[in-house]
């Protein structure tokens, strides 16, 4: 049962989240796209970014990046027709759980030898 | 968006911290692979750019005016932390420009450079596509809160 407080506070925490994909992102290897990765109960899987400035000095909000069965980034083609990363603030995941269990994780980004997901 | 420091250096990085002792330096690499960090990650979780005139940079472990800068409290830059007052330092800017065959820049990554051990990576707020001409410049900082 999802705890509905909780949030991600680790820059860089797998998490496993329910959310509204953008429309032109489809579970999908057509077209050299990645497909979407899933956990085995069908949960979205992605990599929480504390938001500030980077090294070059731009700034971002917190978000959490979605990620695909290759373990990079699941990009979509924008409406303003650029090719983004599909990233959900907060607010647009209606909830969210630590990913605790490795055999959830993107089969192309498996937890290195000796590696713990549990807090 | 703060780079993530991987669970594998933080043992290395408190040793550093409490006991000093020879430290050895930092190399500082750009990614061309569209990759979130993760605090699982290592090394093999990132591809090397190998744009044109491309080279790996050295972080010297040294303070100074062409190493890391001495260390200073204030508010944090680009808010990467709530507290109201931090400790920064940041290294002199790092510069590429690329040649003939461009790369798409995603971020970079920080490895010992004899340990290769991942000390830090971040992904950029906007990825770079290098062409021909075009100038990347990044100023490494880290913080202390």
């Amino acid at each position: 049962m999802p705890d509905l407080l909780w949030q991600p506070t680790r820059n860089g925490q797998w998490v496993k989240f329910k959310a509204t994909l953008p429309s032109g992102v489809a579970n999908r290897q057509d077209g050299g796209l990645p497909a979407v990765h899933t956990t085995r109960d069908g949960w979205l899987v992605g990599i929480f970014s504390r938001g500030g400035a980077d090294a070059t000095g731009e700034l971002r909000p917190s978000r959490v990046h979605l990620v695909a069965v290759t373990g990079e980034n699941v990009e979509y083609l924008s409406p303003a027709g650029k090719l983004e990363n599909v990233a959900f603030l907060p607010e647009e995941i209606s909830v969210w759980m630590p990913l605790l269990d490795p055999a959830d994780l993107p089969p192309g980004r498996p937890l290195p030898a000796g590696a713990s997901l549990l807090p | 968006m703060p780079a993530v420091v991987p669970n594998d250096s933080e043992p290395t990085l408190l040793s550093n911290l409490l006991a000093g002792g020879a430290l050895e330096n930092w190399t500082l690499k750009l990614y061309k692979t569209n990759v979130t960090p993760a605090e699982t990650d290592t090394i093999a979780s990132y591809t090397v750019a190998d744009f044109t005139n491309y080279t790996n940079k050295t972080l010297t472990r040294s303070i100074s005016g062409s190493t890391w800068s001495t260390p200073a409290s204030g508010a944090p830059t680009g808010s990467w932390s709530g507290e109201a007052s931090v400790a920064e330092s940041t290294y002199q800017q790092q510069s590429w420009t690329c040649g003939a065959t461009g790369n798409t820049i995603y971020g970079y990554w920080i490895e010992g450079a004899t340990s290769t051990k991942l000390i830090m990576a971040e992904l950029f707020a906007t990825a770079r596509t290098l062409a021909s001409g075009d100038t990347l410049n990044l100023t490494p900082r880290i913080g202390l809160a």
